[in-house]
């Protein structure tokens, strides 16, 4: 197995080369000295670099950053959001249970869009986060936070949350490995919702080893999650070791259409190349109802959480006004007026648009139709292929501010994610290149569960690249 | 004024008290009587990133329900968020089913005959309990409210009614029959505070249909249906006309008031819970509601009738109550003579727990001493007002039913006299002697022949041991 | 803005989601909002006539949970609001 940045620390930490309370304080030196530029925590556990561990679980005492969308016990969690400023968890969401129970070491909440809605990190009552290729440049988002954490070393593994691209779109921006499992795999129970029936948990790591042991702690059947399906234990490490002699691979055209920047398809196809140099064979295919993801994600999105996002009102957690004699109705509307930036305000009213009487089925369920098109048209590729790939972005991380005034433009971003969100499949972010010095990321989307077939196609592909990147603002350890 | 027939409809809304805990998260059903908010987790309460998980048992007692109103149960159904903004909503939003066109709930059609005619059911659902609101100083003067959420996520099972009700004492029988049928299936107990609430609809001709939401008990639905009824006939008459709006009763003030004008109504944006999937009802799931099922009391009236002869009238007083009829069937159990047992019921022991304030439930008489007792009536071994007052210490106290003499010591039979009436006795009833022999029950009948023809005078537990001995010596001088 | 969007009422929605929208917000929205409705109207062009919707991704049923009580630490929970009295939660008057 090649020695990829993740296993060469693992195994300094295991031979005690690089003892834990000296890895761990080097990741608080870093995220010291770091966090002034790049803001990719909103809150930093204080002491984690203090934390000893009796026994090295599965995760030997890695750091993890968390998207703070996921609940943590008695940790200040605010989904960027004001409304939830001071709302501290009553409970572990159950990925930060199996993090712990793993020995992995908590670092902090990360930042993010408010509520996880956006692309950049921008959205973020509490600032942008910075891109460590490019400080001027945004990270990616909503997951932007764990992305820069992970690039920059400031966490050596980190869990996003995607529910259209909120962990490839950051993860490709910042040039680090980020995937979406398939919905159901991992449990929901304590990330805070956006969009239930799109969203998922997923690991975020500089190399695919450290993302194949992280899903591997966090994946698995959670009865307090509805959604949750239930299937035997994996260890995804393993998915690593064989070749791609016979693989076969698709490349989605409407993933490569129009609004893909020319830097970007070429380095697309450029892995293309590698994937037949490693024995796959490589063939376009088409989904033409993919050319309506967009729009049916953004409204089923914007349906679900115009819903989730009602209970924010001020009384139970977080923000709350102080005025004594106030109307409920008044005071709901204050607290969220207040509360709630504009791309959420924005949301919520055209959830609530989309789901009201007489524009129920011309748009919620017209979308949801869409939706079973899409899935079919997956089921449909994946009958001959073993993996689609593409790009996971169809842009290079443009400028903070670029493009923040426009809503739609930057929905239109997401044209190459939201597909799999919307059928539930998996699907990895690795990076495949630089331009101009900046990432370029490659998506590679499986079938059902086969989360093994995709870490296995990216570790190849990682491991013949061998690109060993750094960005401009990082300190790691190996 | 009394052609103004009224059409209502009701929205009942009962908790299912047999739920050990709550609709989608693992807090005690009990709830009432605990301090404030300490029946409460992060899903009953909407803390962030908590999902829902759905009771099993809430299910199957659903179609539980289904089945005794003899609806048409979904084979596919599920959950819908009812979106609204309200302060005992946690989460401002209420997870239940969908309930206009295209909306699939547990159990359609259906109904309940009150007394020779029939409330056709449109919907049974399920749905979760908001939490409960205290307010703080008076409601004029409250300056904020209490929140206790003890209540919320309790389980609810929704029953819609077609407007077929005419009155509002229909409305009332309504309510008792669905209550009793409840309580009969086991999933309901209709003496727990609140455990029973309901909205009305009510028209009357030429005007427009008034809901009227908060009526908390099934006596109030009656008094705020008639003022509502009274309201509108009185508008009609004046010429002002009833409008369509949606009216809160309030029950210490016993009026109606005006709540919002239907031109306001809500939006509530219905769309399928995402964090809950689908339900298929299968076979199996059906299966297991029916096993589940007793005798329903309208299978039992007929049992009552063609089994037992007793009058259709006598079955349903029988039957209103489970707990009156298990009663009854306990009673007949110990002591037979169905006919009897069911008219010294109404006649006796119901009068006497009206007067005491005592439910059947509550009363602490076992039904063996309360057979016991009527057979020592039926015996002439106490007259009725003993044995009243004797049972009123039964219902109150538990106390054993003893049946002293009612002749004075000396006036008891003598061993030698009672021996000789027990061998005529045996004589005369040789086939009931034989039937003794084979089976020690037919015993009782011999027992009570003697004890009429000593006038009193035996001790029935001495001339059962004088009778067994008989038989015993029959049967040794059979071997 | 086409027709059918002419019923597109900011404010009405706002108020359906507890907002209140300041001047310039509203003008940014309606402006805004209504571009977006464009863009959700390009489904228009989808055949979907015979398609059945996909409310849930996996088609996963009958997920239930058994009917017993497991008490959770309230305590934890009344930490969390602004204002509690005697164990009840604060909230606006009616």
């Amino acid at each position: 197995m090649k020695e990829t940045y993740t296993l060469k620390l693992i195994q300094e930490i295991e031979s005690g080369s690089l003892p834990l309370d000296e890895y761990l304080a080097r990741k608080a030196e870093a995220i010291a000295k770091l966090e002034p530029i790049l803001n990719s925590f909103i809150t930093v556990v204080k002491g984690f670099e203090k934390s000893r561990i009796e026994r090295l679980g599965l995760l030997k005492g890695l750091t993890v950053a968390i998207k703070d969308n996921i609940c943590m016990e008695g940790i200040e969690t605010t989904c960027g959001s004001l409304i939830l400023r001071g709302y501290k968890p009553s409970y572990d969401a159950t990925v930060v249970e199996r993090i712990k129970k793993n020995s992995g070491v908590i670092t902090g909440k990360t930042n993010m869009d408010e509520f996880a809605m956006g692309s950049t990190t921008e959205w973020s009552a509490f600032g942008p986060t910075r891109n460590p290729w490019d400080p001027c440049r945004v990270p990616g988002g909503s997951s932007g936070g764990s992305a820069a954490a992970v690039a920059s070393g400031e966490s050596d593994l980190a869990l996003g949350s995607d529910t259209g691209g909120s962990i490839r779109c950051p993860a490709s921006f910042c040039g680090v490995v980020g995937l979406k499992p398939t919905y159901g795999l991992v449990s929901r129970y304590g990330l805070i919702a956006y969009a239930n029936s799109l969203e998922q948990i997923g690991p975020i790591a500089r190399d695919v080893y450290g993302c194949a042991l992280l899903l591997t702690a966090i994946a698995g059947y959670d009865p307090r999650d509805s959604t949750s399906i239930d299937r035997s234990y994996t260890d995804y490490r393993y998915a690593l070791i064989e070749g791609l002699e016979g693989f076969r691979l698709g490349v989605v055209r409407e993933l490569l259409g129009e609004g893909v920047d020319q830097r970007v398809s070429s380095c697309i196809e450029e892995s293309i190349y590698r994937f037949e140099s490693l024995g796959a064979t490589v063939e376009e295919v088409s989904i033409p109802s993919i050319s309506f993801a967009l729009p049916a994600y953004y409204i089923i999105a914007m349906a679900e959480a115009s819903s989730n996002l009602a209970r924010y009102d001020g009384v139970r957690y977080g923000m709350s006004l102080s005025a004594r004699d106030y109307d409920w109705s008044r005071y709901y509307e204050d607290v969220r007026s207040r509360g709630f930036g504009l791309e959420v305000k924005r949301r919520i009213i055209l959830g609530a648009y989309v789901l009201s009487a007489g524009y129920y089925d011309r748009y919620y369920i017209k979308a949801l139709k869409v939706r079973t098109l899409i899935k079919k048209g997956f089921m449909e590729v994946f009958k001959r292929f073993d993996a689609l790939i593409g790009p996971s972005m169809p842009i290079l991380p443009f400028r903070i501010g670029e493009k923040i005034e426009d809503p739609l433009e930057l929905y239109m971003c997401d044209i190459d994610t939201v597909p799999v969100n919307l059928a539930g499949l998996p699907a990895i972010s690795i990076p495949c290149g630089l331009v101009d010095d900046l990432p370029v990321g490659l998506q590679i989307i499986g079938s059902y569960f086969c989360e093994d077939t995709i870490l296995r196609i990216a570790y190849n592909l990682e491991a013949a690249l061998d690109l060993r990147l750094k960005p401009v603002f990082s300190e790691v350890c190996v | 004024m009394s052609e103004l027939k009224p059409i209502i409809g009701l929205e009942v809304h009962c908790q299912l008290t047999n739920l050990r805990s709550k609709l989608f998260c693992s807090c005690s059903a009990d709830y009432r009587g605990k301090p404030p908010n300490t029946n409460i987790c992060p899903v009953c309460i909407g803390e962030p990133g908590s999902l829902p998980v759905l009771n099993r048992e809430a299910l199957i007692s659903v179609l539980k329900v289904a089945i005794a109103l003899k609806a048409d149960i979904s084979r596919f159904t599920y959950f819908s968020r009812k979106n609204y903004f309200y302060p005992d909503l946690p989460k401002n939003f209420q997870i239940s089913q969908y309930d206009g066109a295209g909306g699939i709930p547990i159990a359609r059609g259906g109904s309940i005959d009150i007394g020779g005619r029939i409330v056709r059911i449109r919907r049974i659902q399920l749905e979760e309990d908001p939490g409960r609101i205290v307010y703080e100083g008076t409601i004029t003067s409250s300056t904020g409210l209490l929140m206790d959420y003890n209540r919320s996520g309790i389980a609810l099972v929704e029953i819609v009614t077609e407007p077929d009700i005419t009155s509002p004492r229909e409305a009332r029988v309504f309510l008792e029959k669905l209550r009793s049928l409840l309580e009969y299936i086991g999933v309901f107990d209709g003496s727990l505070e609140g455990a029973m609430r309901c909205d009305a609809n009510i028209s009357i001709p030429g005007g427009g249909r008034v809901e009227i939401k908060n009526i908390s008990s099934f006596h109030d639905v009656e008094k705020a249906l008639s003022f509502e009824l009274a309201r509108q006939k009185q508008r009609m008459v004046r010429g002002l006309g009833v409008i369509r709006e949606t009216r809160h009763w309030d029950p210490r003030r016993r009026i109606t008031v005006s709540l919002r004008v239907k031109e306001e109504e809500q939006d509530y944006r219905y769309f399928p819970e995402p964090d809950l999937p689908p339900i298929i009802v299968t076979d199996a799931l059906i299966e297991e509601a029916e096993r589940s099922m007793p005798i329903l009391p309208y299978e039992k009236i007929d049992l009552y009738v063609s089994k037992y002869g007793l009058s259709r009238g006598l079955a349903e007083i029988l039957v209103s109550s489970k707990d009156l009829s298990e009663l009854y069937d306990k009673i007949v159990e110990c002591y037979g003579k169905p006919g009897r047992v069911a008219s010294w019921l109404i006649e006796d022991l119901l009068p006497l727990l009206d007067k005491l304030g005592v439910g059947v439930k509550d009363s602490k008489a076992k039904p063996e001493d309360i057979a016991y007792l009527l057979k020592s009536i039926d015996e002439g071994l106490i007259d009725r007002s003993r044995a009243l007052s004797m049972l009123r210490s039964m219902v109150l106290e538990g106390s054993r039913p003893v049946i002293v003499f009612e002749h004075s010591l000396e006036s008891r039979i003598s061993l030698v006299e009672l021996d000789r009436i027990i061998s005529e006795v045996v004589e005369a009833e040789g086939k009931a002697f034989q039937d003794a022999i084979r089976n020690p029950k037919a015993l009782n009948y011999l027992v009570g022949l003697v004890v009429k023809r000593c006038g009193g005078r035996a001790d029935p537990r001495e001339v059962y041991k004088l009778l067994s001995k008989k038989v015993r010596e029959y049967r040794r001088s059979r071997r | 803005m086409s027709i059918r969007e002419s019923r597109f009422d900011v404010k009405r929605l706002a108020s359906l989601v507890k907002l209140r929208l300041s001047p310039e917000e509203e003008k940014l929205f309606s402006v805004q909002l209504s571009r977006i409705l464009e863009f959700f109207n390009r489904l228009d062009k989808a055949q979907v006539d015979d398609v059945e919707p996909t409310f849930h991704p996996l088609e996963i049923y009958n997920v239930f949970r058994e009917d017993i009580v497991s008490p959770y630490p309230s305590d934890k929970l009344l930490s969390l609001p602004s204002r509690v009295k005697e164990r009840y939660i604060w909230a606006p008057r009616m």
